[in-house]
């Protein structure tokens, strides 16, 4: 079998090699058709001005998940915190079903032409934790994160995203009417795709406030629009640190950027959560390993997020 | 179509062959195709930005042929520069034919900018190409003119500011002749184009 193997492994490399860049070359087209096609940008029609007053603290929260994530549902994890979120604050109104990674808002198990493939993988890793299925959902979601981070396409992927933002807020009771505050939290990736959104959704009276939970993310216009910025870091999480290596515009020596302007604004609060890591076991979202005075990662996770709730609301 | 890919892959190794190769009777052949393959992958790395301004599929010819002839018309500017500067700075008597073809040579990297394309990666690439591109220049005037590579990269510079100096005096000449052949008055800002059609649905 090695004898095999060690003579193609070159071939294999190349082949995945030839893969990951029609992948990437791919990438923004469904933004792009996107684009082309809504020419109207058709946005979803208001609700009707409802007598009744608001719920007091009413808060609206969307969660944005990570590039592991295949639109079809969250890991169970992940709604485990969302649930803790709950509990904490329970005049928040909590959505997830938007996909970051998708303009239309598609589940990549859905309604694409390679939905039969991303459904086996998503179905395959359910059944069993491999790399190899995880990898190439997260490769598709990673060339996302980059158009969204691109000049040149990230406008309009944001505007798509900010879009169907808008249109779950509106879905589960958002009245733009009501300035009710709108809490954008992105997980790894989805960090990136919240600040795209917070870019057009800050045209709403309502103020936006962005949470990035171990967000890998450019300097983007977001970032200085947005009402506040809250990074949750974990010392841990060296996936993290990819951010302010591959943006440029992250860099020290780029002064005006949308990033460093942020933090001298002091719009940008990095919020260190302890020896969390990116991802898997000891990751924001676990709930078996706990800090230093017992608390676990997953309910330390959600009292910092209810923490910026509660502060904002007072 | 195989002495074309020799050319350019001597080219971008930056070796004296690719020069010698287009210097040849077919060379001026050889180039053409070169110049060719330029174009088409230039505008598949820009099918990006005529998406992004809604383009038909006749005005997406219409762009192909406005790449060709910027590529075209830059490419004669840049090596009537380098000519002047060969000329008029270091008083040599250059074969303006030869100009013409280290220019060429140099637009070799150009076959890969269809990988423009790629998000984010894509905006690096480009400055790779155009970058690799002043090296091969470099190298051809050493090879064909015997000049040193600080002199080589003097003169492609020189050559690179008056033809940059002389794009902004016409007002992006190159980029009107395209802009008229998409049949438009200016490019799509995607970033104005998005704020005003969200502000245009949110005033509803």
């Amino acid at each position: 079998m090695i004898d095999w193997i060690l003579p193609n492994l070159g071939y294999g490399l190349c082949l995945l090699g030839l893969i990951l860049l029609a992948i990437a070359l791919v990438a923004p087209f469904e933004s792009l058709k996107w684009w082309s096609a809504d020419m109207d940008l058709t946005m979803p029609e208001l609700p009707q001005r409802s007598q009744s007053e608001s719920p007091k603290n009413e808060c609206f929260v969307v969660y944005l998940t990570g590039i592991g994530g295949s639109g079809e549902s969250l890991a169970r994890r992940e709604f485990g915190f969302l649930e803790r979120l709950r509990e904490r604050a329970p005049e928040a109104v909590v959505i997830h079903d938007v996909f970051p990674f998708s303009v239309t808002n598609s589940p990549l198990t859905r309604d694409r032409p390679l939905a039969w493939f991303f459904g086996a993988m998503h179905r395959a890793r359910l059944k069993a934790k491999s790399i190899f299925f995880e990898f190439w959902i997260g490769a598709r979601n990673v060339c996302q994160v980059a158009v969204c981070s691109d000049p040149r396409y990230g406008p309009i992927y944001n505007l798509g995203i900010a879009k169907e933002v808008y249109r779950a807020l509106l879905k589960n009771g958002f009245d733009p009417r009501r300035n009710s505050p709108v809490y954008l939290i992105g997980y790894s990736g989805g960090g990136q795709v919240a600040l795209g959104a917070a870019c057009y959704l800050t045209r709403l009276r309502s103020t936006v406030t962005v949470i990035t939970i171990g967000g890998v993310f450019s300097s983007i216009p977001g970032l200085l629009l947005a009402e506040h910025v809250h990074c949750l870091v974990g010392s841990k999480d060296r996936t993290v640190k990819l951010g302010p290596v591959l943006f440029p515009g992250r860099w020290p020596i780029a002064p005006r950027s949308a990033w460093n302007k942020a933090r001298r604004r002091g719009k940008v609060s990095i919020v260190n959560m302890g020896p969390m890591i990116h991802s898997g076991r000891g990751d924001y979202f676990t709930q078996s390993v706990t800090l230093d005075d017992g608390t676990t990662y997953a309910d330390h996770t959600a009292n910092v997020v209810a923490s910026i709730l509660k502060r904002t609301e007072s | 179509m195989s002495e074309t890919w020799q050319l350019i892959n001597s080219g971008l190794q930056l070796k004296p062959e690719a020069f010698q190769k287009a210097s040849t009777a077919e060379g001026l052949q050889y180039l053409l195709v070169l110049f060719a393959l330029a174009v088409i992958s230039k505008s598949l790395g820009e099918v990006g930005i005529l998406y992004i301004n809604r383009a038909s599929r006749a005005q997406y010819l219409r762009g192909l042929v406005g790449s060709l002839a910027a590529l075209a018309f830059s490419a004669l500017v840049w090596s009537t520069c380098i000519w002047c500067s060969l000329r008029f700075a270091l008083g040599m008597n250059p074969d303006y034919r030869v100009v013409v073809i280290i220019v060429g040579v140099s637009y070799s990297p150009l076959v890969f900018s269809f990988l423009d394309i790629i998000p984010h990666v894509g905006l690096f690439l480009f400055k790779i190409w155009s970058v690799w591109g002043l090296l091969i220049t470099v190298a051809g005037l050493h090879y064909r003119f015997g000049l040193s590579p600080l002199q080589g990269l003097a003169c492609s510079g020189v050559g690179w500011v008056l033809f940059y100096s002389l794009n902004s005096v016409f007002g992006g000449a190159a980029e009107k002749v395209r802009l008229r052949l998409l049949g438009r008055d200016k490019w799509v800002n995607p970033q104005e184009a998005a704020v005003a059609l969200l502000e245009r649905e949110m005033s509803r």
